[in-house]
Order: C-alpha cells, then structure tokens, then sequence
C-alpha cells in the first residue's frame, strides 16, 4: 500500500509539474519581442508626430553632401577639374579629386568622392516617404503642413538638380516609393531627357517656392528660401539654354578682349522665359 | 508558489524511499553458489547484487563461482547480457545455491542511438553511424580531432597543433550552405553541448545522423547533421570503479628550415642586384657576418631554436565510479588534465612559472527511481579549462614571429645586457615577449544542469512513456593580463673605442592591468511523448511527439536594446514508423520549428521527412539463393529541414529608426534628425533544405563482411542574401536580405569492414570509410559581372579565383610583346595570360582557379589484431585533392616567397638551391653561379625582389599547390592484464595502451604541415605524439 501511495503521488505531481512547465512559457507569444520592441522608435511613431516628421525631414536634408567642400573631398568636379589646374600635393592622397578627374585616376570602380548617385536617391525616398505619409499625424497645423511641403519639395528638387549636373539626366520617380524586394525586371527604369529633367525640377522648385519662408534667421542660414528657391530655377534655365543642349555642333569661342565669336547655328528655342504672363517677382527687402 | 510545492514533494518523495531502505536486519550470512548457463556450463562474469542495497555486489569467477554477504530477507539479482534476470530471495545460509539461466526470448536486439532514444538497428532506415566506443579511447586533445577519417561522414580539418588551440573543425557530409551556420548539432545526452569538453571515458554511445530522415526530430537545429553522444549511467550492482592516467610526449614535425644570416645575406644582395638596386650588405658586413665577429650589431639567431619547444609534455588523470542499486544508480567522474607549453622559456622569468594549459572536469549521472513507472535522473557536468599565457598577444604571435624575423635582425640580447628592438618596434623579439612582459589569463568555465523525470504510462497503454526536462547552462569566460614593457635599444653603431652605442626605442612602461569577461547562460525544456508496441509479433509501430523550447543569452552580444533579446527557439516534431515483418519500413517524421528571426505570422515552418525501408534478406527464397549475404537494406529517405541564421543579425523584418542631431546645410543652430538605420525586409521566409539520402547496408559471409554506403544530394534553396542587386536609385538604407541564394550538395560516404578469428586466440578486423562531398552555387545575388567566368553562381562555394600563369618571362622580347601586367616587369617574373584579350592583365582575368581549402575526400582505413589478451590497432587517415595556394589567399607569401615584405620574413633553405629560383645570366656569370642553373624557366621562384612585388604576389595558379595527404594517425598496443594477483588487491585489470599519433606522413607539400600548408608555416604545426595510458578497472 506504501508503494500504491507512492505512486499515486510521483504521477500526480510529475503531471501537475508538466502542466505547469507548459503554462509558464506560453507557447504562442514565447517568440514575440513586442515587450522589447514596443520601448523603440518604430518608423510609423515617426509619422504619427509632427514633430518627428521635420525631425526626418531635416534627416533627410542633411544627407546632402557639404557643399562647402569645392578642393577636397568633393562631390562634384569643381574648380580644379581643368587643365589649368595644379595641385602642389598628389591629388590621391590629398583628396584634390577635381584634380583626379582631369588626370583619369577617377575609374568606373573607383569613384573617390563622386559617388553622390545612391545618397541623392535616398534623400529623393525620404521625401517621397513624407509626401506619402505626411497626413498620418493628427497634430499637424495647416501652416505647419505646408511648410514641410514646402521644404521636402526643396530638398527633393535639389536633390534631383545635383544629379543633373553630376550624372545627367536623372530617373524620375514621381511621388513614388519603390519596394524593396522585387524581381529585376521591376526596377527597370529608363532615364528621361535633359528636358523633361528640367521642367520637372523647375515646376517643383516653384511649387516649393509658395511655402519657403521669405527669410531666416541668422542662426539658421543656409536653410532654403523663397529666393533660393527662384535663383536656382534662374541657374537651371540659363544652364539649360546653354548651347551644349541646344543642337550647336560647335561651341562659342570668347577672346580675351571680350569679342565673342559664334561658331555656327544654335537654336535658341528654350529660355528663361518660356512661359506666358508675369514673371515671378521677387519681394523687395523692406 | 506552485512549483514550490510540488518541487518539495518530489523532494520528499526521493527522501521518503530511501528512508524505506535504511531498516536493516542484524542476522547476517555468507551464500555461496555456481551460475550455471542454458548450456550447463558454468557461467563467469555473472553480476551478483542485491536488490536493495547500492553498490552491493560481486561477479562471477571464471568458474561461475560466487560468494556474497546477506541479511534475511534480501532478494539477490543475477543478470547477464543474454539471458532472463533471476531472483532469489535469501531465507537462511546457502553454500550450494545453482542458479540456472535462460536465454532471453527475444533475440538480442542491437540498438544503435538516434534522435531522442534508441532504434534497433536492424528496422532503422535513416542514416546513422554508430562509433564503437573503445574507439574514441585514445589519447586527443579533444574528441573532434578524432573524427576525421574514422567516421563516415564527417569532413574534419584541424588548422593548428597548438596546445589550447588544437581543436578540429568539422562538418557533416561536408559545407551545403553559404548561411552563416554550417557546423553540425552536437547533442550530449540530448542537451547542446560542447564537444571538446567531454573525456571520451564519459562516453557511453557516438552517433552521427546524416540524413534529413534521422535528424528530422531536431527541426532547424539539425539542418546540418547532428552528433549524438550519451553518457555512461550509473548500474545496479557492485560498485565499479576505472581509473585512467595518460602520459603524452609530443614532437614537432615539419618545422621549415630556414637559412642563417650569410646565406641570408647573400641572397638578399641578389635581390636587390637583380632589379637593379644596391646591395643591402657590403664586402665588409658579409664578411663580419660570415665569420660572426661582430653578434651585436649582425647577429646570426636561429629564432625557432631559441623559442621553440621541440618535444611537449601532457599527462591527464581520469576516475570514474558508477554503481547503485535498483532504487539508485550513479555515474560520477573527474577528470584533469595538463599541457606544457610549447615554446622556451627562462625558468628566471618570474612570468615563466605555470604556463600551459589545464582543464578540470567533472560529471555526474544520477537515476532515481521513484516508484516502478517513475524515474528521476539528475546531471550536472562542468568543465574548466585555464590557459596561462606569457604576456604578449597569443601564442600566434610568437609562432609568427619565429616565421618573420630573420636572422640578422635582433640579437637575443646585446652585449651590454640590453634588449633589442628593431627600428620601427613593430617586430618584436619573442625572447622578450614570452619573459619579460607580464602574463595572461584565460579562464572559461562551461556548466550544465539538468534534471528529467521519466514516467512510464503503460497503465494507459502498453508502450507508452513521458519524459520531461529541463536544463541550465552557464559558461563563463575571464580573462585578464598584467602586462609591462621593459625598455627596448636599437644599436646603430660603435664609437671610435668600438663600444656599442644604443638608442632607446621603447621606453620603460609601467604595469599595465586589463580584463575581459563574457557570460553565456541557457535554459532549456524538452518534453517527449514515446510510444513503442509490437502487435502479434510482425508489426511493430512507434511514435514520438516532441516539444522544446530554449532561451539563450550571451552578455558580450547584449549591446543595445534589440541584440540584448535572449535568443528564443520553440518547436515541435514527431517520428512515426511502421514495420512489417522487419523486412518492410517506413518512418515519417514532421517538424514544426518557430524562430525569431521572421515576422509575427509567419515565425513557423513545417519541415516533413519520409523514409522507406527494405530488407530482402528476411524473405526465405532470398537466404536460399544468396546464402552468403546475411542481412542485407536498402533504405531512401527525402525530406525537408529548415534553416534560419543569417549572420549577425537579428530580426531583420524590422525596420530601425535612430535619432541625433543635425546640421543641414551647415547651419549653427542643429536640428533634430530622425532616420532609418535599417530596412527591414517583409517577407522573409524560412531557408529550406529537401535532404534525399539512398542507402544499402549488408553482412555477408556469416558476418565477416558488413558495408554500408549513402549517396546523398542535399538542395537548398531561399537562403538569406542581401539584395545587392537592387540598384541605388531605389534609396535605400541597407538593402533588405530575401530568399533568394541557392546551393546544391552532393556526395556519399560509406564503410566497410572484415572480421576474421582465425582460431580462438587470435582474430583481426581490418576496416575502411571515405566521405566525399561537392558542392554548387545555383544562385548567388551579385550585381552582374562583365564576364560570365566572374560569376559566383554556377561554381563551387567558396571557388577560389585567380589568374592562370604561363609560367616566367623568358626573356625581354617576351615582356615587350606580351599584354601589360602590374608595375614594371622583368624577364624572370609571372607571366599571366590575358584571358578576355583585352590587352591588359586586371582582374577581369581572374577565373576560378581552385575549390575551396577544405577536402573534398576523406577517408580512413585500417584495422586491429588481436593475438590472446595483445590488440595492435591501426588508423590511416587521408584526403583527397585539396588545393592551396601559398601566395594571395589568406597567406601573403611571408615564409615562402624569399624576401616576400623585405625585412619581414625568414627565407626557406630550399631558396638556396640556385635550380629553385630565376637567376639571370649575367648575375650568374657574375656571382659564380653555375650557368646552367641559370634562367631556369621551371624555376619555383621567379627573379627574386627585395620587397614587395606586386606582379608577382597576385593569386595565380604559379603559387598553387596540392595538400592531400595520407597519415599513419595512429597505432595502438593494448595489452589487458588479469591475475590472481590483481584479484587480491581488489583490481579486476589493467589496460596498458602505448599510442603513437601522426607517425608518418606521405604528402606532396614536404616543407609544411599539409594540413596548415596554405599558412606557410607561420602556423603551429601538428606534432607527432607518443603516449603511455593505463586504464585500472577496480
């Protein structure tokens, strides 16, 4: 009877100990990590904040490469870039890669500082992520809305300007957002034209140019203005009616003196000035 | 609170029957007796114990005589493998008691051990190799040195000798994945464990599974095979007790050769001739360093002497005890071990003293009984290995040393009483190194605690049982070092009185203290449902229900707050099989493992495995006509394993944002700035392996003969790859990892064996097995390459490219018409071919020269001889083709090429043999050097060059080498010892072994290890080693 009592007992506590090894870890949520990860930032709490949505876009502009960075370390030729140019020091070591570009150290797998195609593209994501999601945040005032439009629509443009000056005319992507883990064949994309690239960077730099404050203050100069806004729509026109764009088989020669000599027919069919009615007038400064 | 209660009355029920044990009668009286078997003949080796009592008991004589103390009422147990248990209750005093056996009913059924118990061997249908045990009983530093070429299936490559660090790498059926885990499961008595911890005297059973069918129950960790060890348990009966000591010397083989400072010198004045630069060294210094008047300043230092140990000591030490009663069985066993170190060093070293590596081990088994049905069993292992280091960096660094600084370089010592350093410190004397800069400690401690009840359910129905278990394993590393710098002179000349003027290069350092810790921790519960019946005696059914769920943690990794997530597995499988007759199987398993590393919803995947089996030997027609084959199977299985680490990253279907601070465009005043640290990747899925194994095992000639063999082809498909190909313009942060690698492996393994006695005192067994594996890269994400001979896919992985050299230049006319290479290039260096005729040589030439490092054959053979109580055993073990290169992969040339990084490195003394390098005519004609041996276009060197030339450091098939290789790995003598003389001082034997290791070597590599060939000897070799073992069995 000793042994029946015994055993009795080992089986009911071993199966009341599986049960309770069982209920402890409940089986469904023993691999979720929401108690760890619910304390981080998730990418839809960015959007639900207006104030983490500037916080991204303000990410999202300083991606941009220093412009200030004209010898060394540059992300586009510049001033060195002639065969004028010489640098004291050995422009590999020293970084003058203006000056790597005329002397063809700059190759297809080295690109040294110039490798600005992929950051400018994930800037152009950014924007389009805000334009995207921009109304998921209830606390955004209407003034506040368009500023940030009016901004990310800057920083987009500018974004697309710097790839038409250092790698032509660029893909355009619209407002859309690519996947990210699709077949090749749904990431063939052409390339547009050299006009197309410029009407779209104009019409969003104006667009932009409705929202962009007038002036800033002195602690944040270097953020986009109105004027900003118009001078580089001036610079892309005047680029634009360039004759390197305009069918001229052969370049103006300037002399010394000023005499400028034009070398052949070029079309002058593209201006600064294509469209009908008033120009943009600049606001005096008071 | 609950656990508490029912863990204290599990306590109490333990304590409650052993209490019930301790009332004992005071009457006590000698039986005596003769065991007879069915036969009639007396039977010895009989265990004689009594039930009750632990560790009570005695054996039969080799007359099947027994004699045994007992109390009234005792109940004495007879057993012997074979035969029917036998009881008998103690009444009153016996001298006569004859106890007749009977053979068990049931033919005795071999079981081998596979996932989660034991299959009989004859009805198991997935591929399983068994490991004797008595063959893993040799002297090794660690058990998986011992796999490579004596178990089918396992490709093994042991990358150093050194003490602490001289631990095989090995793989099941060799690589199938490019995901970052390709290594097997280990499993030791079920629970992940460590193979290199365990004292193969612990070893009770070694299986390896292979195929999907076998390891089907692990789910995703047996992707890659899984290793099964169990551990000896404790036996009822008297208490046995073994001890082990081992004493091992070591002897370093295939240490290269390299030149002292003339010839040295020489031949660096040569480098520097022949590409037109000036001699290093004038008629003067030659002549200073010729005779060596001058040790100082050119001094002539054999380093390899002067640090290395040539012959190394180890001697471990091993008990075990195991013994119990029915109520309580127990196995417990200690183990030490230590290893001189490998290198000189100065016994007046205060630092010098203990370094080496030691381990301590221990294990414990114990089984409880708790009623007839339950049985409880604890184990507790541990395992701590102490490394004792002088100073400096690792013991690499040492050995590195000894390959790089040449013989002119340092003196041990000036003569002033100074140490040296060279002029820019970055090569340090390792005389100073290993004596003079402190110590270090490296301390790991691996711990594992489990406790599993088992209870049998037959009461529900016949067959059924239920196990539960959980574990805990804690590792803990330290590591510190207490270091110095003593200061360090440069001598750079005499003054007029000839004294040796010295500059200080490295200044006095005060003692410096660091440490590193790391802690490992685990906990682990398993729960298996078995059930095993035979219905009216043809059909046997079984089935298995498994559930386990672990969480592990490691504080080096807990960085931020997602790496600090303990890593969490849960999953469940089950195996059910079915056989007829023994002669028909079919087994059909299924796992279903969840992991983290998926999103919510999509964490499981289902992984079936099926598996048939054939016996046609069991038919009567067939032993009719095939009298000779005993047993013969054919056996196929196919099925799917899944697979889930990526390397290093966690969870990566999330998407990571971090916050800072920001100046765009380069305001004063910053920003807030939020952005993506990481995409995540939203529809993962788990790796997928299908597994297809086909197999015939067979015995013929009356069991002489057995063979098995498997052909194996193992496709993956959906590995992790990060989508390079998605282009930039999409903006992404980091590109997002798919599915979309894949790879396919092939191969087959197999052994055979052949046992013959040819009279009753002598017999032999002569054995072999080879392993042979191949693989294929199907699909590998890479942006696309300009030619297709550049692409990852479609080759092995792991190809190694390179360019094709067509040997030297012979002469100018050739450099100028030949397509440019790198830098300027004379006649005497590489001549490579331009293999898209583009003109110039670049790395758009290089095609895929090799395999891989690893073998892609293994095999073993060999066998023992037994001659009364002598046995002498054999192992060769070998590899096939295996290419290395000793220039441009993972090596630079450092220790081969002559003068390879200038200064750095030791040149070889086969660069002395002028037939072993381009030597140009006029050099020759100049330096009296025969002319024949001039310009020798099969030169193994080409012009040599002081420095670095990068022309002929490119990887090339110039530099290629073959590393098979064929070893004697080892020889046996074991000699068993038995008298009466030993019986009385209560010794039951003695096992004498002398065991000698990697005793001879047949290679094409002759300079280096084969093994370590592609690391030009800058690696620890691995020695040949000679030991003395003696097991004492009480």
């Amino acid at each position: 009877m000793n042994r029946v009592n015994l055993y009795k007992k080992a089986s009911i506590s071993f199966v009341s100990l599986l049960v309770f090894g069982f209920s402890f870890f409940s089986c469904g949520d023993f691999l979720s990590i929401d108690e760890y990860f619910s304390d981080e930032i998730k990418l839809d709490s960015v959007f639900a904040n207006t104030r983490y949505i500037k916080s991204y876009m303000w990410g999202a502009a300083n991606l941009f490469p220093d412009e200030g960075n004209i010898l060394q370390n540059n992300y586009t030729p510049g001033p060195l870039a002639t065969d004028e140019a010489f640098t004291s020091f050995l422009s590999t070591t020293h970084s003058y890669f203006g000056m790597s570009f005329v002397l063809g150290e700059v190759t297809s797998s080295n690109l040294r500082s110039f490798n600005t195609w992929g950051n400018l593209y994930m800037i152009i994501r950014k924007c389009n992520t805000i334009f995207n999601r921009i109304d998921e945040a209830k606390d955004m005032t209407t003034k506040e809305r368009f500023e940030i439009l009016g901004t990310t629509r800057f920083i987009r443009a500018y974004a697309y300007y710097n790839i038409l000056v250092d790698f032509g005319p660029p893909i355009l992507l619209g407002d859309e957002i690519m996947d990210s883990n699709e077949q090749l064949s749904y990431y063939d994309r052409p390339r547009c034209t050299y006009d197309e690239a410029v009407e779209y960077i104009c019409n969003e730099l104006e667009e932009a140019s409705l929202y962009l404050p007038l002036t800033t203050s002195l602690m944040q100069f270097g953020i986009p203005t109105k004027g900003a806004a118009y001078g580089l729509i001036a610079r892309i026109r005047l680029n634009h009616a360039s004759p390197l764009y305009n069918g001229a088989k052969l370049p103006d020669r300037h002399s010394a003196i000023g005499n400028v000599q034009r070398m052949g027919p070029f079309m002058c069919n593209r201006s600064m000035m294509k469209r009908d009615g008033p120009r943009p007038q600049l606001p005096r400064k008071e | 609170m609950k656990h508490k209660i029912y863990i204290l009355l599990i306590l109490s029920i333990l304590f409650g029957s052993s209490y019930g044990q301790s009332r004992q009668d005071s009457k006590t009286f000698v039986i005596e007796g003769i065991v007879y078997d069915d036969l009639d003949t007396p039977l010895p080796g009989v265990t004689v114990y009594i039930r009750d009592k632990i560790s009570v008991g005695t054996t039969t004589n080799t007359e099947g005589e027994f004699s045994i103390k007992v109390n009234r009422n005792d109940v004495l147990i007879f057993s012997f493998v074979g035969y029917e248990q036998v009881e008998y209750l103690v009444t009153a005093e016996k001298k006569d008691l004859v106890i007749k056996f009977k053979e068990t009913a049931q033919a005795l059924d071999e079981v081998i051990v596979t996932g989660l118990g034991t299959q009989r061997k004859i009805s198991s249908v997935a591929a399983v190799t068994s490991i004797d045990v008595k063959e893993l009983q040799t002297p090794a530093s660690s058990i998986s040195n011992l796999l490579g070429g004596r178990v089918p299936g396992v490709i093994s490559m042991q990358t150093s000798g050194e003490p602490g660090r001289n631990i095989s790498e090995f793989w099941v059926r060799g690589i199938g994945t490019f995901g970052a885990n390709s290594s097997a499961l280990v499993l030791i008595d079920g629970l992940e464990g460590d193979i290199n911890a365990i004292d193969p005297s612990d070893i009770e059973s070694f299986s390896v599974l292979k195929d999907a069918s076998a390891t089907a129950v692990y789910g995703v960790r047996g992707a890659n095979g899984v290793v099964l060890v169990t551990t000896k348990r404790g036996q009822p009966g008297k208490l046995s007790v073994t001890g082990r000591v081992n004493y091992q010397i070591s002897s370093l083989r295939r240490t290269p050769n390299y030149l002292r400072a003339y010839d040295y010198a020489l031949l660096a004045n040569e480098a520097r001739a022949v590409r037109n630069e000036s001699p290093i060294y004038t008629g003067v210094e030659l002549d200073i360093i010729r005779d060596g008047s001058d040790p100082d300043l050119y001094p002539d230092v054999n380093w390899q002497e002067e640090i290395l140990k040539n012959t190394g000591f180890r001697q471990s030490y091993y008990v075990s005890a195991r013994g119990g009663a029915q109520v309580a069985k127990y196995f417990i066993s200690l183990g030490m071990s230590n290893e001189a170190a490998a290198y000189n060093v100065d016994k007046n070293s205060p630092y010098a003293a203990n370094v080496g590596y030691n381990t301590y081990s221990f294990r414990t088994n114990l089984d409880l009984e708790l009623s007839p049905s339950t049985t409880l069993y604890f184990g507790a292992d541990g395992f701590l290995s102490q490394q004792n280091d002088p100073g400096v960096a690792s013991t690499n660094y040492i050995w590195y040393a000894q390959s790089n600084l040449n013989p002119l370089l340092l003196p041990k010592m000036y003569s002033n009483g100074q140490y040296p350093a060279s002029g820019t410190g970055s090569l340090t004397s390792p005389i100073v190194q290993i004596n003079y800069m402190g110590r270090r400690l490296n301390q790991a401690f691996k711990g594992k605690y489990t406790l599993s009840l088992n209870q049998n359910l037959s009461m529900i129905t016949d067959g059924l049982s239920l196990r539960a278990q959980g574990s805990y394993d804690i590792n803990s590393y330290f590591s510190e070092a207490r270091l110095l710098n003593p200061p360090l002179f440069q001598a750079i000349g005499r003054d007029k009185d000839g004294k040796l003027i010295t500059v200080q290069r490295v200044s006095e350092g005060a003692i410096s203290y660091g440490r590193s810790t790391d802690q490992y921790r685990k906990y682990h519960f398993e729960s298996t449902l078995n059930y095993e019946r035979l219905f009216s005696e043809d059909h046997r059914v079984s089935g298995l229900v498994y559930y386990y769920l672990s969480d592990e943690k490691r504080a080096s990794e807990s960085t931020n707050n997602l790496t600090a997530i303990p890593l969490r597995y849960q999953g469940v499988s089950s195996r059910l099989t079915y056989g007829f007759k023994d002669t028909y199987m079919v087994d059909f398993n299924f796992g279903y493992t969840g992991s983290e590393n998926f999103q919510p919803g999509r964490q499981y995947g289902f992984f079936p495995s099926i598996a048939l089996g054939w016996v046609p030997s069991g038919y009567q027609f067939f032993q009719r006509i095939f009298p000779f084959i005993d047993f013969l199977k054919f056996r196929g299985s196919y099925g799917t394993v899944g697979n889930d680490r990526i390397s290093a990253t966690r969870f990566p279907y999330l998407t990571m944002v971090s916050m800072g601070n920001g100046h765009p465009w380069d305001t004063s005043a910053g920003f807030e700035v939020i952005g993506e640290s990481r995409i995540g990747a939203d529809n993962l899925e788990w790796e997928k392996a299908k597994k297809s194994n086909l197999g015939i095992e067979a015995r013929l000639f009356n069991e002489k003969l057995s063979l098995v063999v498997d052909v194996f082809n193992d496709l993956r498909d959906g590995i992790f790859m990060q989508r390079v190909q998605v282009p930039d313009y999409a903006g992404l942060i980091t590109k997002p990892y798919s599915n979309i690698g894949e790879m396919s492996s092939y191969g087959s393994d197999g052994n055979i064996a052949f046992t013959h006695d040819i009279n009753k005192e002598m017999n032999f067994t002569v054995r072999g097995n080879y392993t042979f594996s191949k693989n294929n890269v199907k699909h590998w994400e890479e942006a696309n390459p300009r030619f297709p001979y550049q692409e990852v896919s479609g080759y092995p992985y792991g190809t190694i490219r390179g360019y094709q050299a067509l040997g030297l230049f012979k002469d100018w006319d050739d450099v100028n018409n030949s397509p440019a290479q790198f830098g300027k290039v004379m006649p005497g260096d590489i001549k490579y071919r331009d293999v898209n005729g583009d003109g110039v040589i670049n790395s758009n030439d290089m095609t895929p020269l090799s395999y891989s490092t690893y073998p892609l054959l293994m095999y073993g053979f060999g066998g023992e001889f037994r001659y009364k109580k002598i046995t002498l055993g054999i192992l060769f073990k070998g590899t096939g083709k295996t290419d290395f290169f000793h220039v441009g992969y993972s090596s630079n040339g450092i220790g081969y090429v002559p003068f390879f990084r200038g200064v750095n490195g030791n040149v070889l003394t086969m660069a002395k043999d002028p037939s072993n390098r381009w030597i140009p005519k006029e050099y020759a004609a100049q330096n009296g050097i025969d002319l024949k041996y001039a310009e020798n276009p099969n030169a193994r060197f080409p012009r040599l060059t002081y420095g670095y030339n990068e022309n002929n450091s490119q990887r090339s098939d110039f530099w290629k080498g073959d590393s098979r290789y064929l070893r004697l790995q080892e020889v046996t003598i074991n000699y068993n010892l038995k008298n009466d003389f030993l019986r009385k001082i209560k010794v039951a034997s003695i096992d004498f072994q002398l065991i000698g290791n990697n005793l001879l070597l047949w290679d094409k590599v002759k300079l280096f290890d084969p093994e370590q060939a592609y690391r030009n000897g800058e690696v620890y070799p691995i020695p040949t080693t000679y030991a003395l073992q003696m097991y004492i069995n009480l």
